[in-house]
């Protein structure tokens, strides 16, 4: 009974985890209204490095893929990032014809909740609006990894839900349920260079790459809010040790990109804003351990990257 | 044995995983929300004297209370509100000879006494060459003062209401009753109005 609550209890958690940026998402676009694109992208940085921060951990895990024989895993697992000092703060600069020009270190999305004010000619003063002090950016993904012919496997993530309302303030019964859409895709292969290697070889040895594409939200238009793609290159190492325990280690070059598009009436109409960022590449080193049960698999990493994060999760396969 | 070991690691880590992800991923936050809005006064010109004045009484308040409305906000919410900027152009210029005109834009107000005083000024403007355009006006400290005034008593929960004056003192060429000077404009103001609201953000680490 205890053990069936437990589970209960767990994936009730895991769904949860599965749209927690969608909440997040919707309140965005109210405080991003405040600017019209020069300060968009500062405040929104940490945020755009902590989805590619997410989005390329958790994937490849162990190297051993067997050459012929069948492997299925059905996966759950939550990707993080902790925010550090410097993330809280970007260089913003005031709009809205405010004088003189003045430069400020203001909240970013994930600073301080208060707003910052500063103080112009003839009395006027210029408001930089607050971050939501967050610690912490969490995804969770649901991933299948099916393979063992020809030391391939391939791996699946897909999650999509409507959770109902654009986030759209100008419409209280939407803001009021407004979550608005999640949707995650990703593919990917990874193939086992241990099979031409000499069986003497003391690691498994792998490579492969992963494909995503996630959305989030809508904005007031009914376009997607937040649009991100990312790309993990890589190989991996991995020693089974102590019947169920497996060290792992692997370096990869990551890609993430992502856009975001949200209405703003800082210009004195309705304007919509689109934000491009900068496609963001960093090498990528992970560290982490699985333990192998028979049927039940969990896993631990810490990835070091252009934001550092980590990951862990359960699996449940052959 | 094993079996036992196996489903007390299973319990542990779902353990592990609810500690973290259900107990915890969704944290309150009280947060600043910057809510900016331009409001704009008419006026309508037409005249054949060099020196006019043209009031535009504006209802702070209820204009105000729409914003708010707007942005599903309570005035309660409101933690305060200042003038950003202001501009102003010419929306509607139907003859075909320029002016140039000179004065300023007062501003004060009708519900209690505060004012009259300068908002900006304006010397020597085109009214073909500001046709269309948004002016960026250099403020007075002393027209700030009675609007940042009526803001705030209007976060106390004070109901102000504003007029704003045209004072023009001089049309060059000079107008006269075979020649009228005609033309509409506005002149508009920029306000952040700063407003805390709760949240529920997910921060589960």
């Amino acid at each position: 009974m205890v053990y069936g609550d437990f589970l209960k209890k767990g994936f009730v958690s895991l769904a949860l985890l599965l749209c927690l940026a969608t909440p997040l998402s919707a309140q965005i676009e109210d405080q991003l209204s405040a600017y019209t694109g020069a300060n968009a992208t500062g405040y929104l940085q940490p945020f755009s490095s902590a989805f590619g921060a997410d989005l390329n951990s958790g994937i490849f895990r162990s190297a051993s893929i067997p050459k012929m024989r069948p492997k299925i895993r059905l996966e759950l697992q939550v990707m993080s990032v902790i925010f550090g000092d410097d993330d809280k703060t970007f260089r913003a600069v005031t709009e809205r014809g405010f004088t003189p020009v003045t430069y400020a270190n203001a909240p970013t999305v994930v600073g301080s909740g208060k707003a910052l004010i500063v103080e112009g000619d003839g009395g006027t003063a210029f408001a930089f609006p607050g971050g939501f002090d967050l610690h912490s950016f969490a995804l969770a993904a649901p991933q299948l990894r099916a393979g063992g012919l020809f030391g391939t496997e391939v791996i699946f993530r897909y999650f999509a839900l409507d959770v109902g309302g654009s986030g759209d303030s100008e419409d209280s019964e939407d803001s009021d349920s407004g979550l608005g859409k999640i949707s995650l895709f990703g593919i990917g292969l990874k193939h086992s260079v241990s099979q031409y290697l000499p069986p003497l070889f003391p690691v498994d040895i792998s490579a492969g790459f992963f494909w995503q594409s996630f959305s989030l939200g809508e904005n007031k238009s009914g376009d997607k809010l937040i649009e991100s793609h990312a790309l993990s290159i890589g190989v991996q190492a991995s020693k089974k040790l102590a019947m169920f325990f497996e060290p792992y280690v692997g370096v990869s070059y990551d890609t993430h990109s992502m856009d975001v598009s949200y209405e703003s009436e800082a210009t004195g109409s309705t304007t919509t804003i689109d934000v491009d960022f900068e496609k963001d590449s960093s090498m990528h080193l992970t560290l982490g351990l699985c333990l192998e049960l028979p049927v039940v698999k969990g896993f631990a990493e810490y990835n070091i990257a252009g934001m550092n994060s980590f990951a862990f999760g359960i699996g449940f396969g052959i | 044995m094993k079996a036992a070991m196996k489903r007390t690691g299973l319990v542990l880590f779902l353990f592990g995983l609810i500690q973290v992800a259900g107990g915890c991923i969704m944290e309150d936050r009280v947060i600043e929300l910057v809510i900016n809005e331009t409001t704009c006064a008419e006026f309508l010109e037409d005249h054949a004297t060099v020196s006019f004045v043209t009031p535009a009484t504006v209802d702070y308040a209820a204009e105000i209370n729409e914003i708010l409305d707007d942005n599903d906000i309570s005035r309660e919410d409101l933690v305060s509100a200042r003038l950003v900027s202001a501009s102003y152009g010419v929306t509607d210029f139907p003859t075909h000879d320029d002016w140039n005109i000179t004065g300023s834009i007062t501003v004060e107000r009708n519900d209690i006494a505060d004012g009259p005083s300068t908002l900006w000024e304006y010397t020597s403007v085109s009214v073909q060459g500001a046709l269309g355009k948004k002016i960026p006006a250099v403020l007075n400290e002393d027209g700030v003062g009675v609007l940042n005034r009526a803001l705030a008593e209007f976060i106390a929960g004070g109901a102000p209401v504003l007029t704003f004056k045209v004072v023009n003192s001089g049309v060059t060429p000079a107008p006269s009753s075979g020649d009228h000077l005609l033309f509409d404009w506005n002149g508009c103001i920029v306000v952040d109005f700063v407003a805390k609201t709760d949240v529920e953000v997910p921060d589960p680490f």
